[in-house]
């Protein structure tokens, strides 16, 4: 029934990957308010950092299985075939990474490359810490991206959330915590 | 940090630019309510102005008489500022309820859900009242032991009725049942304030029943001052979240009012209202020269109404430290976490059933 108007984007596989609860959460529209500064501290390096270049591109594709795919990038250097993702700082680093990663496979899905036939490649750019790193599509995960977008689609119509994180830990940085444990 | 803002001057409320301008108005205010009234402010500009940046409100408590125009509505819209007005008597009137951001469709349909199965809308209910007996148990503990000779065991017997009572809260099968018992306990604990009040002040402020419109005498005046503020604020945190406010359990959703609110405030009350006046008539910092008649009924003066206002605001921002959070939370974030439970419960209401807050401090 929902399944039928969901899209896959970047950020739900992040979500995805740092906590299934926390998608779920997602899927159902529920978000938490933005009160601190750092929401506007992201609009402000979303819209100063980087000023010429291609921004907000939209991709679409279909995942194998048919579940419609969804990618809002940041920014995308065409020439060299690089698309760039912007964050404040490390601590999602390796959600980050999977979301652009996403964002390849999304390419990769419509068959897009470099004009000479080069995959494009991916680039995490942290403003704040003065730090990039490189991100790249590797074969094995396809199949990873692939899994997980069908987890996706089945969280999405699961009546209940799943569980907690057991690594209480993690949850301290997660803008959900009030709501899963207050 | 946002805030609220408590204004109790009348006047223009606009927008400028970023920017909210009180141009105050010198004078009386008078009753909103007179027939021979023309809608007109009933005092003239003076010239008086204060202004605020609008990134610092987070809400709007309005006490004066304001006029307001379309442009500021959609500039509080825009910004998600509720506006709250008062009547002349400091009753609650109104919302300005800024279009929701937050919700969520399928959360909507849970919380219909929960309304219109009787057995889930009871489960919730009963949570709801269990709590407030709970937190009105607190209350009666923590005095009960100041207490000698007829009061202490006048206290004592209303404990038990309430235990028992709470303690019988699962086998109701009715929400009528639920509002009655919740409503003898009630009447039991309004008549052992004098107690609390202690003899000097009892007798200043005598306590016959609970009469709200119009508040019969001074402690009927502050409950209901009390009161609204308490469901303003409520109203306030719920617009924070993802739930809907109209859709309540223990409250029949009413069409012109925030039945959830009700709701919520009920667990509430004991801490933060009921609390508030004792503090507020033991130190004596509001006493009879606060309050005035009109009309048959009893009503905080301006001045009683700020010292009330300022002292809700400390209470709101007093602090406590929430074991599963590991941090200190405010009364007010408890408000909203109390939110976040229910969001909890009506996503799984198995697996996460809603216990209203039992005051654990
Ligand atoms: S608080 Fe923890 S359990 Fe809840 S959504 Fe965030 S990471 Fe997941």
């Amino acid at each position: 029934m929902i399944s039928k108007s969901l899209r896959i984007g970047g950020m739900l596989i992040g979500y995805y990957r740092l906590c299934p609860r926390k998608a779920w959460w997602s899927l159902r529209g529920i978000a938490m308010e933005q009160e601190s500064d750092a929401v506007a501290l992201g609009r402000l390096l979303d819209e100063s950092s980087y000023a010429r270049s291609d921004k907000h591109l939209e991709i679409e594709a279909e995942a194998p299985d048919g579940t419609p795919l969804v990618g809002k990038i940041d920014r995308a250097n065409l020439k060299h075939g690089v698309l760039h993702e912007t964050k404040k700082g490390r601590s999602c680093e390796d959600a980050h990474r999977w979301q652009l990663r996403f964002y390849l496979w999304l390419l990769y899905r419509n068959g897009v490359t470099r004009a000479d036939g080069v995959p494009f490649s991916g680039q995490l750019d942290y403003p704040l810490l003065r730090r990039t790193e490189a991100v790249f599509l590797e074969a094995e995960h396809y199949l990873e991206l692939e899994k997980n977008v069908a987890a996706i689609s089945s969280l999405a119509i699961q009546e209940i959330p799943p569980p907690v994180l057991t690594q209480r830990s993690f949850c301290a940085k997660c803008s959900f915590e009030e709501l899963c444990f207050g | 940090m946002k805030r609220p803002y408590y204004l109790f001057s009348s006047g223009r409320l606009k927008r400028q630019h970023n920017t909210l301008a009180l141009e105050k108005t010198s004078g009386e205010r008078l009753p909103d309510d007179s027939p021979e009234d023309e809608g007109v402010p009933s005092s003239l500009p003076d010239g008086g102005r204060t202004q605020f940046p609008i990134e610092s409100v987070d809400s709007l408590f309005l006490f004066g008489e304001i006029d307001i125009n379309s442009k500021l509505i959609t500039f509080l819209g825009q910004q998600g500022v509720p506006a709250f007005f008062f009547d002349y008597y400091g009753n609650y009137s109104a919302t300005l309820y800024p279009r929701e951001n937050l919700l969520s469709g399928r959360l909507r349909i849970q919380q219909a859900h929960h309304y219109l199965s009787p057995k889930r809308r009871l489960t919730l209910a009963k949570a709801f009242v269990e709590a407030a007996l709970f937190n009105i148990e607190r209350v009666i503990k923590y005095y009960q032991p100041r207490l000698e000779g007829d009061a202490q065991q006048e206290t004592q017997a209303t404990l038990q009725a309430l235990v028992r009572d709470r303690g019988a809260l699962p086998l109701t099968t009715d929400i009528f049942t639920l509002m009655a018992v919740e409503g003898r306990i009630r009447d039991r604990y309004y008549k052992l304030w004098p107690h609390f009040l202690g003899k000097e002040v009892a007798s200043k402020f005598p306590m016959n029943k609970r009469e709200r419109r119009p508040p019969s005498n001074e402690l009927n005046a502050l409950i209901s001052f009390g009161n609204s503020l308490c469901y303003s604020t409520v109203v306030r945190q719920i617009y924070r979240t993802a739930l809907d406010p109209t859709i309540a359990f223990l409250h029949e959703p009413g069409d012109r009012r925030f039945s959830l609110s009700l709701d919520i405030a009920e667990i509430f009350k004991p801490l933060l209202v009921d609390r508030a006046i004792f503090r507020l008539l033991k130190t004596g910092e509001i006493n009879s020269k606060h309050f005035e008649k009109h009309l048959g009924g009893c009503y905080l003066s301006d001045a009683g109404r700020k010292i009330f206002v300022q002292h809700w605001d400390e209470r709101l921002s007093k602090t406590v430290h929430h074991r599963a959070l590991d941090k200190k939370v405010s009364y007010e974030r408890l408000i909203r976490l109390e939110c976040y439970k229910l969001i909890r419960h009506l996503s799984d209401p198995a697996g996460n059933t809603y216990q209203g807050l039992h005051m654990w401090w």
